[in-house]
């Protein structure tokens, strides 16, 4: 039988919100949790607490949203912090203590509640697509940081997320592995995503320039890994291969080749250039 | 496949299962893990774990990572999760409702089960053995990396094999 006008539609609506609204005590004293009808990208039905103070209310996720984030494999560098904390902006909330939240009083707790809830529900935009990319990068990072892990040789220590400096632009390379001995070479590990390939290149193109022209850096070998290296134009390529030691680049139908690359290329380049030459 | 070639292309999750049954080792202590939780830091260890691949009969070494977050005076927002290759096989965490692998709604703690078929820990069981009465977060840690069966050394002194 079809629905007959917006007034039988609203009470649909309205029986359907009233039977999935859920509340029960929370594990803290004098605090409720409210389970709303509404579901993160992850498939969580979203709750929140609410804790009564005084004579106003604190209005918090618990640490779930970050938290179950954070197990599932989202790395929460800065960038993804700061995707975190611009939703939190939009919705007239803030993330302290790892927590969304947000103090109100009685007359705003509705409004609030929905706030925090809204907001951790689009915080889980990074598990599909948020920047599907950038996503697709962090996954390939943590990969290529196991590999290393367990190409590592005895004398030398890899380390992630170095800063690179320059007298113009301080840059980043994601991984290091820095030579403890001089029977190695250190190197360096750049993952490049698919998005803006030419601003990417002539980046990576200015950053190779700077630490070939910085003695702490100017015997560093370096490996380029291109991601998504079909939608590269042949320009943007050919500045990373220009400037790169060695470098994998990827097709989105075959990133599993970059952990079986990755040890022989790196036992390539961290061979010291004298016992290059003994060779 | 060549010797240097750590990741099998093909198939990397089949030894999941085995994996799950294996005691597995994580060289940090509950107190530094504790710690960093009060500092207000993630936890995300790293281990590599040998395993008999029982296909070709050799010895396997597969990178984990064990990942604990939330903060101590909220537990609605602990979490646990094991990760292979950085995808969840295994963990804990709370929900306020949640439907469990058989479809039937539940309140509270819940186990993450892996799913051959999807690849994932996506799916769900109530995990009854966190749900008698109020814990702290130690306990949540000593009775889930027991279900895990994942060992760590007694203290920080022992977990550092420099100082032995």
């Amino acid at each position: 039988m079809l629905i007959q006008g917006c007034s039988e539609i609203k009470d649909l609506v309205a029986e359907y919100l009233t039977q999935n609204l859920r509340a029960s005590l929370s594990t803290r004293e004098q605090g409720c949790t409210i389970t709303l009808p509404l579901k993160s990208l992850d498939d969580r039905w979203v709750f929140v607490i609410v804790e009564s103070k005084y004579d106003y209310y604190i209005v918090h996720d618990g640490g779930k949203t970050e938290s179950a984030l954070f197990s599932q494999g989202i790395k929460m560098s800065d960038s993804d912090e700061q995707f975190n904390a611009a939703i939190a902006s939009k919705y007239g909330v803030k993330i302290e203590h790892g927590m969304i939240q947000k103090a109100c009083r009685r007359e705003g707790l509705c409004e609030t509640i929905l706030a925090v809830a809204e907001s951790a529900i689009v915080m889980t935009a990074q598990l599909v697509s948020s920047q599907l990319i950038e996503k697709d990068a962090e996954e390939v990072h943590s990969r290529v940081f196991d590999t290393l892990l367990l190409w590592k040789p005895e004398d030398m220590m890899i380390e992630e997320n170095v800063k690179i400096e320059s007298a113009f632009l301080d840059t980043r390379v994601d991984f290091v592995a820095r030579a403890e001995a001089s029977a190695r070479r250190s190197a360096t590990i750049k993952i490049l995503p698919p998005s803006n390939p030419k601003g990417r290149a002539e980046r990576y193109g200015f950053m190779r320039h700077e630490m070939k022209t910085n003695s702490e850096y100017k015997d560093w070998a370096n490996l380029a890994v291109i991601l998504g290296a079909e939608t590269w134009s042949e320009p943007a390529l050919r500045i990373v291969r220009r400037f790169a030691d060695q470098t994998i680049e990827v097709r989105n139908d075959g990133k599993a080749e970059v952990e079986a690359r990755i040890p022989k290329l790196m036992n390539e380049l961290t061979v010291s250039k004298a016992a290059d030459l003994s060779l | 496949m060549p010797e240097d070639d750590p990741v099998p292309i093909a198939g990397i999750f089949d030894c999941v299962p085995k994996l799950l049954k294996e005691r597995k080792w994580f060289d940090v202590s509950l107190d530094t893990i504790l710690r960093d939780i009060d500092d207000g830091k993630r936890v995300d260890l790293q281990t590599v774990h040998q395993t008999l691949d029982e296909t070709s009969g050799e010895q396997s070494k597969l990178p984990l990572r064990l990942r604990v977050s939330g903060t101590s005076s909220s537990e609605e927002g602990w979490h646990i999760m094991l990760l292979l290759y950085n995808r969840p096989i295994d963990g804990f965490g709370y929900e306020a409702r949640f439907c469990d692998i058989h479809g039937v709604e539940q309140t509270g703690w819940h186990r993450h089960i892996w799913n051959h078929k999807s690849q994932g820990a996506a799916d769900k069981v109530l995990a009854s053995m966190l749900d008698k009465g109020k814990i702290s977060f130690r306990d949540f840690l000593i009775r889930t990396l027991k279900e895990m069966k994942i060992s760590y050394p007694k203290d920080d002194d022992y977990a550092n094999p420099r100082l032995l």
